[in-house]
């Protein structure tokens, strides 16, 4: 990112959620009892324009609730969502439903392609829908977005079950492009693919943000695949965002207890590894019953008498590229 | 002999399909030695489960698939043994984890009654005794409330819990050798280091030999000695881990080193 002009660091990020809170009706939820399930609570973080923003966490942390909250499969209980369209921002129309501009690839790609249609048609789809260009020339389109993520011609005829895993992948994203987004989210879409194939496509990602400065917000459980391409890293733990940053900030210099962890439990394919590995104590509690104070405190090895009682507030770390995103926790360590 | 529990000689495994067959283990060759865990490292469909599947003899048999080779058991060949006496042999002797605890689960009965039916089927302990017991195994797994984990069903269950029970029934006979096909691939890295952490630690206890498959280089460097690498249905080499991780000699060791995405050492 140092390529970038300071300019675009100030600019107003492309997209921004502010004190985001997403529910669900909880499996216990009687009409009497009316127990709302808390996903989501009070995110607040912005996607830099060309940026990769990873989001991290353990399952059921509230990262996919986000990401269904900002392409609207799901209503958000509170919060805003503002999306800067850098072509048209004066489509008051396209800032309130901007399905073109975000599109979303899936963790199961099989599942995200229907079975019946040949991937050529699929990625078609988007052109169809949307209207873009003339129809003469959408096969040509079509071609182009392949070749652009590596899938050969002759492939475009195929069925999904006759593709592998990461072509298949790869044909999702070439759907997802064939709408012209300028964000496209992520949600777990490498989680099935192993190593080689997995470099490819982070590879593919790391290539459509520096040379179409597309956007991405990347959601993973594993730490290994933001931080080999993410700018900037958001830290979940049940539905609070306990870390965000810079990622090589983050990852060097995590702050929170919990990042710390999540590190420290990445396996690592060094030699004298044997044993090394540390995970964290018990399950992450039920997000239908967060304990009171910082919701980490029942896992967390440093925690003090306030954490048992009173919620953390956000602490900015002082850094020298406070001109980007800012490092900043959440948690009593780092409190005056 | 002695210095070998488990041998697997000359195995060979081909699926049978429309036209020709597709070789999936090439006439590999290796050994288990009691006590250790001896990772099986490699791509996805390289060949890893095919193995442990056959060793387990849980292949379908012609017009499935084909196996052929010898595996010694303390000396005792699996291949050439009846179905009776395999099913004596599969849970008490040899037992297997699988990569997805939610299929490898019943859905229609609780934790308790599937631990209990395993017991069972292996060892003569009265009701109380088998319940003792399968409240011990979930207790040395570190569950908090076996009582009420032992009335829950699957569906009830984290990906964690769930794989945590497979382990416990897999050992609660103390096998001689485990078989793990990528048991914690499908978890989060913090519930993945506490549960091989207990696995290694539940497996050294029942004084069982575990063969842990991985595609996780890191995974392997973590919980084994030595191990081997498999590309295409063979063995292309076969080291103790530091060695391999420093000096792999295949290019294909290399290229899966290269690939894991954890070996940039400048994050600690």
């Amino acid at each position: 990112m140092n390529t970038d002009s300071p300019a675009t660091h100030i600019a107003t990020p492309l997209l921004t959620v502010e004190d985001l809170t997403v529910e669900y009706a909880g499996a216990a939820a009687t009409r009497r009892t009316k127990a709302r399930f808390k996903a989501v609570r009070g995110v607040s973080f912005g996607i830099r324009a060309g940026s990769i923003f990873g989001l991290v966490g353990e399952s059921g942390c509230g990262k996919s609730s986000i990401a269904r909250a900002i392409v609207q499969l799901q209503q958000p209980s509170s919060g805003v969502i503002r999306f800067e369209s850098k072509f048209d921002e004066s489509h008051e129309a396209s800032k309130s439903s901007p399905k073109k501009q975000i599109q979303m690839v899936f963790q199961d790609s099989l599942a995200a392609l229907s079975p019946r249609r040949r991937v050529g048609q699929s990625i078609a789809e988007p052109l169809d829908h949307f209207q873009i260009g003339p129809r003469q020339s959408r096969p040509g389109r079509v071609a182009e977005l392949a070749s652009q993520v590596g899938i050969d011609t002759p492939l475009l005829a195929a069925y999904p079950h006759q593709l592998s895993g990461g072509q298949r992948q790869r044909v999702s994203i070439a759907r997802a492009l064939a709408a012209e987004p300028e964000l496209i989210i992520a949600d777990e879409s490498l989680s099935s693919l192993d190593g080689p194939t997995r470099t490819q496509i982070l590879a593919l990602i790391r290539a459509l943000r520096d040379q179409q400065k597309l956007s991405f917000l990347l959601i993973s459980h594993d730490l290994s695949v933001v931080r080999d391409i993410a700018d900037d890293v958001g830290v979940m733990y049940l539905g609070h965002l306990v870390e965000m940053g810079p990622a090589a900030e983050v990852f060097h210099q995590p702050a929170h207890p919990y990042t710390r962890a999540l590190l420290a439990a990445i396996p690592k394919a060094l030699p004298g590894q044997r044993n090394q590995l540390q995970g964290l104590p018990g399950e992450p509690p039920s997000p239908l019953t967060p304990p009171p104070g910082c919701v980490f405190h029942s896992r967390c090895s440093q925690a003090m008498d306030t954490c048992t009682s009173s919620q953390p507030t956000t602490h900015v770390i002082q850094n020298e590229h406070s001109i980007q995103i800012k490092h900043q926790v959440n948690c009593f360590l780092h409190s005056e | 002999m002695s210095d070998t529990l488990l041998s697997v000689r000359d195995l060979a495994v081909s699926y049978m399909g429309s036209g020709q067959d597709a070789p999936a283990v090439d006439h590999i060759s290796f050994d288990i030695r009691p006590g250790e865990t001896l990772g099986l490292v490699g791509q996805s469909g390289c060949g890893k489960s095919t193995t442990a599947l056959a060793i387990l003899r849980l292949l379908e048999g012609p017009p499935g698939a084909k196996a052929s080779g010898q595996i010694l058991l303390q000396g005792r060949d699996l291949m050439t043994l009846d179905e009776a006496t395999m099913n004596q042999i599969r849970g008490r002797e040899v037992s297997m984890i699988f990569q997805d605890p939610m299929t490898a689960l019943d859905p229609v009965f609780n934790v308790g009654q599937q631990l209990r039916q395993v017991i069972a089927r292996h060892r003569k302990l009265n009701p109380d005794a088998a319940d003792a017991l399968a409240t011990q195994m979930l207790e040395r797994m570190q569950i908090a409330d076996p009582e009420s984990t032992l009335r829950a069903y699957p569906h009830q269950l984290s990906g964690g819990m769930r794989q945590r029970i497979i382990i416990a029934m897999a050992l609660v006979c103390q096998p001689k050798v485990l078989l793990a096909d990528e048991p914690t691939t499908a978890l989060d890295v913090t519930t993945q280091a506490s549960i091989l952490q207990q696995l290694a630690q539940l497996a050294g206890d029942c004084g069982a030999a575990t063969l842990l498959i991985s595609h996780d280089l890191g995974v392997i460097a973590n919980n084994c000695d030595r191990c081997l690498v498999m590309y295409r249905g063979r063995i292309v080499e076969s080291a103790a881990v530091d060695d391999l991780l420093a000096s792999p000699s295949h290019h294909h060791s290399r290229a899966l080193i290269e690939n894991s995405g954890q070996n940039a050492d400048e994050y600690r």
